[in-house]
């Protein structure tokens, strides 16, 4: 079977010089002591909440209706250029719309298909790894099975196919990227229950005569928990940056929804003469993406138990 | 809007004058960019508007229609006569020769039409052919054409998209691909190279005389032709001086560009039209639109003078049709006037229908008229329409339209391309999966058009069906569009064509 | 090692089968193809008459085994637009996506593996922290956004680089770099991870007990020792970059098959797109299988009982 190495591996700091931790906590003040001295999770927390928080609000902080037109106020420069007027804090774009607005209901749009497509692909796959690490066997090689097919496809070809067939709506890009990220979590938690299966306290559950799915649930998932949480993190910046490259190809978001890659792919017929046009929803989009990594290795590190990887 | 154009000029000439050393005609030779990759200049395996302009330039039909006196000219045929209604004699040139210095002659216009309607030859579009029940040839220069019923646009469809291949050279391979290896047409441009990486590299044809007035040669000596699919890359090649013109340009871009000395902008305006079009029968499942009032009343919510200024800063276009045909087409008549703008009348309507507090709609629309689409949906919001957008891939948009989901629709059609009316109503008025209106009426109409050869009598038809669909509110053409082209100064652009493309590689010259 | 070859096989082809399906049925899922072929004036008839062409009236299941067929025998069949050859249509382009695979991959070995194992000498210092910072930032900015810029920069202010094609050497230098830079993350990290598990392991430590140097101790003790999932993850990059490479392709204007499955899609011309799909996903399994081998023929305890 192809084994395959986890690529967002090792940022957590050598074990070996690590400042000192204070020997009796309990798992959470531990996790506690060690988040208050981790910059990179703090940073990336802040961030990514400020963020999440103008995509949650959006309709109240936004300036103006983000897919109203004003033929007349159109391509008005941001409010650093020495024309440009606070009413339209980034200016405004090739059909007169607030480009201020856009860009916090663009939040929205990265947040929201982000974190549904981290999610679905994370229940999916966390299911099917599980399933494959506990029972092992026939459903074990159907599960690997899976995953080999699933590695083998060239993955944005297939979303960009699935995107020209089923349109660009906000649910079928979610799930075309959910389908695009099942399988990391189904290698992880495959690869984790089969640890754990063989742990005393699974045994002892199957001796008293426990089923299936209550092990599964009780024993089993609890132990996967902060992995999920982890790897989530993770795949929800990678949808993050896929939503805004199919969009940006034009089969993504469909406009007039402002999508960040979308912005980007209309503002690059004004590259020259408007730059900020393409130079604000890219740092947005780099600002999340950077938050969220960020976030999601701080978990990590803070989570990681002594001596497993 | 005139002094934020001058400003974003301003803005450009800084942006620009960190290197502003004028730049001359490479070598004489042209240097252009077009979106997609080419792999070929025969129009008949690729039918892009980009192809056609270069087959259009290396290749020749029988006649050519000139746009100025709006009469067909002779090219490779000198002279022509209707022997009976459904045979045509052409005369052929007796001095032309193919690029390979063969001479030119009959046998290659009785190939040409015979592959063109072999049922086994795989090519889109075959449907543009089905007329001709076969080419005949009389002697070496004298040819019969022979339609399979009385044709009325028959001259049009020979001067459109009807290239001569030569015999000795297409008729000898097996496979038809291989044609692309050893291109040989009579055009004003040879084809000296065909890369699909470094691109399309022509050369003048020294031996061009026969292009009279419609169809004269370029003072240009080579052109080069690459492909770039990224907006921001075309303009940023322009800048860095790897090519000399931007067609695929927004006007605010042009306008911007043009501040630079270097360069300058021509607007041309495209066959193209776009229209609005509204799904009558309800197939959508929006029973709104099966009443007439409320299709009116989205008519005359849209104001098309307004979308007419939309893509040349507000500055009127150079022509709007006025009905689902331009004037200068055989068989384009039509007397109801379009729907006025009239917003307020619009609201009343919807109220006398019951839908006083609007209804919502979705504003289907794909490929180029995206941006229409979402100033149209701009104005149905205006009058309580609370419309949205959706723009479609090319695959959902056919999906859809089969599948009879598209309730309000703004497309781009390219009329038919030549002049005259036959394209537009069979496509219009069908009456199959694309015809959301099916009125039986106008589908007998349109089939009429199709073979009515008595100019008077088509007319009076072509008017009788466009007045209908008017007046009912099926579908009304909204704008022309207009092709901003951004170039380098040196470069003169001849307007007038009616193609899609907006101009012939012809109608670049060098400035004088 | 003969049955676990066996036993690898036999799942690749499985999977190459699997994938071969997809690939097929991913763009038969809509659209009537033959109404478009036909023309915009195409009566009922002209369209049965088109389908009846171009094979597209037979039965799907039936237009799977053909297409099967000629795969096997080298012919991918025909673009339905242009009528081309698709074994030519890719040939012209492979090399192209190729270059900018083995170049990018190249980037990201050669930048990736060092940073990462001088990161693990010197855990938590400046070096490290510089490391991951660059790892953090490369996965986070957008390879289309990140290569407008350059082009920007490098080609039009400064004039050092040529922006779009494939003529010279130097076309392919600001595409390898993008498209590098988003894969070179992974390989620090990885490098750094397995060279963090190999420096704190008996072994090593013996090594710096005898006084090796640390450079020696980093690249000829531990580095080795760390290779392994690299190998494997070289496999798998290079196999995703064959067809990730769509956007810089795009952007660059280079005609590769990344660019030539997205054109194709755009206008659902599936003898192509299925075509670049399962090639792709071939070179993938060939790839991960080589790599697994070679792991296994390294470390026999990764052999499955």
């Amino acid at each position: 079977m192809t084994r395959i190495a986890d690529p967002a591996a090792g940022t957590r700091p050598g074990r070996g010089e690590a400042s000192p931790e204070p020997a009796a906590l309990t798992p959470n003040q531990l996790i506690l002591h060690r988040a208050k001295r981790h910059p990179g999770l703090q940073i990336g927390g802040a961030v990514t909440l400020l963020i999440v928080l103008a995509a949650l609000l959006a309709p109240w902080i936004a300036p103006h209706d983000p897919i109203q037109q004003d033929l007349l106020a159109k391509l008005r420069p941001p409010v650093w250029d020495p024309k440009g007027g606070w009413d339209h804090l980034f200016g405004t774009d090739i059909y007169g719309r607030d480009f201020f607005s856009r860009i916090l209901y663009g939040a929205r749009v990265s947040v929201v298909i982000g974190f549904f497509a981290a999610l679905i692909s994370a229940i999916v796959g966390s299911a099917i790894g599980i399933l494959g690490g506990y029972f092992g066997g026939r459903v074990d090689a159907v599960v690997m099975y899976l995953v080999n097919v699933k590695l083998a496809l060239p993955g944005l070809m297939v979303a960009l196919a699935l995107v020209s067939v089923t349109g660009g709506s906000i649910l079928a890009l979610v799930l075309v990227l959910a389908f695009l990220f099942w399988d990391r979590y189904a290698i992880v938690c495959r690869a984790v229950t089969q640890q754990i299966r063989v742990q005393d306290y699974v045994q002892a559950a199957v001796a008293t005569g426990a089923s299936n799915s209550r092990i599964l649930l009780s024993e089993v998932l609890p132990n996967l928990t902060s992995q999920i949480i982890v790897l989530m993190s993770l795949e929800m910046a990678l949808a993050i940056i896929v939503e805004a490259s199919l969009s940006f190809l034009g089969l993504g978001v469909q406009p007039p929804t402002p999508s960040w890659g979308l912005l980007i792919a209309e503002g690059r017929q004004f590259l020259f003469f408007k730059p900020s046009l393409i130079v604000i929803p890219g740092i947005a989009i780099f600002l999340l993406v950077l938050a969220i990594s960020l976030l999601g290795d701080g978990l990590r590190d803070v989570t990681a138990t002594e001596g497993k990887e | 809007m005139k002094n934020r154009l001058t400003m974003l000029a301003a803005a450009a000439a800084f942006a620009l004058g960190t290197h502003g050393a004028m730049a001359q005609p490479a070598q004489d030779k042209l240097r252009m960019a077009f979106e997609f990759p080419i792999s070929t200049v025969d129009w008949y395996q690729d039918s892009k508007p980009e192809i056609e302009m270069i087959s259009e330039a290396v290749f020749d039909g029988l006649i050519a229609y000139n746009e100025a006196t709006q009469q067909y000219e002779p090219l490779l045929a000198a002279s022509w006569e209707r022997v009976d209604p459904v045979t045509l004699r052409f005369k052929l040139r007796e001095d032309v020769k193919w690029h390979d210095g063969e001479p030119f002659d009959a046998g290659d216009v009785v190939y040409t039409i015979g592959w063109l309607t072999d049922p086994d030859t795989k090519i889109r579009f075959k449907a543009n052919w089905k007329w001709i029940k076969e080419a005949r040839k009389i002697d070496d220069h004298t040819v019969e054409i022979v339609a399979a019923q009385p044709t009325p646009h028959d001259m049009m469809r020979l001067a459109y998209g009807t290239q001569i291949l030569p015999e000795h050279v297409h008729g000898k391979l097996a496979d038809k691909m291989a044609f692309r290896d050893n291109v040989v047409g009579t055009g004003m441009y040879k084809v000296v190279g065909i890369d699909t990486n470094a691109g399309i590299e022509l050369a003048k044809n020294p031996d061009y005389r026969h292009g009279g007035t419609s169809k004269p040669a370029s003072n240009i000596g080579a052109v080069r032709i690459v492909s770039i699919p990224d907006a921001g890359a075309r303009t940023a090649a322009l800048l860095a001086d790897d090519v000399d013109l931007l067609r695929n340009t927004s006007f605010e871009e042009a306008v911007a560009l043009s501040a630079d000395p270097r360069f300058d902008m021509t607007v041309l305006q495209s066959v193209s039209f776009m229209y609005l079009a509204l799904d009558a029968l309800g197939k959508s499942g929006n029973e709104a639109l099966k009443d007439e009032r409320l299709r009116r009343a989205i008519m005359e919510a849209v104001d098309r003078q307004a979308l007419r200024g939309a893509r040349t800063g507000g500055e009127p276009e150079k022509r709007s049709p006025e009905a689902l045909c331009w004037d200068f087409q055989a068989g384009c008549a039509y007397s109801e006037p379009l729907p006025p703008f009239d917003p307020e009348h619009a609201k009343q309507l919807l109220a006398e229908a019951g839908y006083a507090d609007g209804f919502d709609i979705t504003v289907h629309t794909f490929g180029s008229t995206r941006d229409y689409g979402e100033i149209v949906a701009g104005f149905l919001n205006q009058v309580g329409i609370r419309a949205s957008v959706q723009p479609m891939t090319f695959a959902t948009f056919r999906k859809l339209q089969a599948d009879g989901q598209l309730g309000v629709f703004v497309g781009a059609w390219n009329a038919g391309v030549g002049p005259d009316v036959g394209p537009s109503m069979g496509l219009f008025f069908s009456g199959d999966t694309r015809d959301y209106y099916h009125d039986p009426r106008l589908i007998e109409l349109a089939a009429q058009a199709q073979t009515e050869t008595d100019p008077k009598a088509r007319e009076a038809i072509v008017r009788e069906l466009l007045d209908t669909a008017v007046r009912k509110s099926y579908v009304i053409p909204l704008a022309g569009i207009p092709i901003p082209v951004a170039h380098k100064a040196e470069i003169a652009i001849t307007d007038g064509r009616n193609t899609p493309y907006a101009f012939h590689l012809g109608d670049l010259n060098w400035k004088k | 090692m003969s049955r676990f070859l066996l036993q690898r096989l036999c799942v690749s082809v499985l999977v190459a089968i699997t994938v071969s399906i997809i690939g097929f049925a991913l763009l038969r899922l809509s659209g009537d193809l033959a109404r478009e072929l036909a023309g915009d004036n195409a009566t009922p008839a002209d369209i049965a008459r088109t389908a009846a062409l171009y094979g597209l009236d037979k039965p799907v299941v039936l237009q799977y085994f053909d297409w099967l067929g000629g795969l096997l025998r080298g012919d991918l069949g025909r673009s339905l637009f242009t009528n081309e050859s698709v074994a030519v249509l890719i040939a012209e382009r492979i090399w192209v996506t190729v270059v900018l695979a083995v170049g990018a991959l190249l980037l990201a070995l050669g930048i990736g593996i060092p940073l990462g194992v001088v990161a693990a000498g010197r855990p938590n210092s400046y070096v490290d922290r510089f490391a991951l910072t660059l790892a953090v930032f490369g996965q986070a900015i957008p390879n289309f956004w990140f290569g407008l810029i350059m082009i920007v920069i490098f080609g039009v202010w400064l004039h050092w680089l040529p922006i779009s094609g494939s003529a010279t050497p130097l076309h392919f230098v600001m595409p390898i770099v993008t498209l590098g830079l988003s894969v070179m993350p992974q390989f620090t990290r990885l490098t750094r991870s397995g060279m963090l598990d190999a420096l704190g392991s008996n072994y090593i430590r013996a090594a710096r007990s005898k006084g090796l140097s640390r450079r020696r101790i980093l690249f000829r003790h531990a580095l080795p020792n760390a290779i392994l999932p690299i190998v494997s993850l070289a496999a798998v990059t290079f196999g995703f970059l064959l067809g990730g490479s769509v956007i810089v392709e795009s952007v660059f204007a280079l005609n590769g098959i990344g660019y030539l499955a997205y054109t194709s899609i755009l206008r659902q011309d599936f003898p192509v797109v299925q075509s670049v799909m399962v090639l792709v996903s071939l070179a993938y399994i060939l790839l991960t299988l080589v790599a697994d081998l070679i792991n296994a023929r390294v470390d026999p305890r990764l052999r499955p009982g």
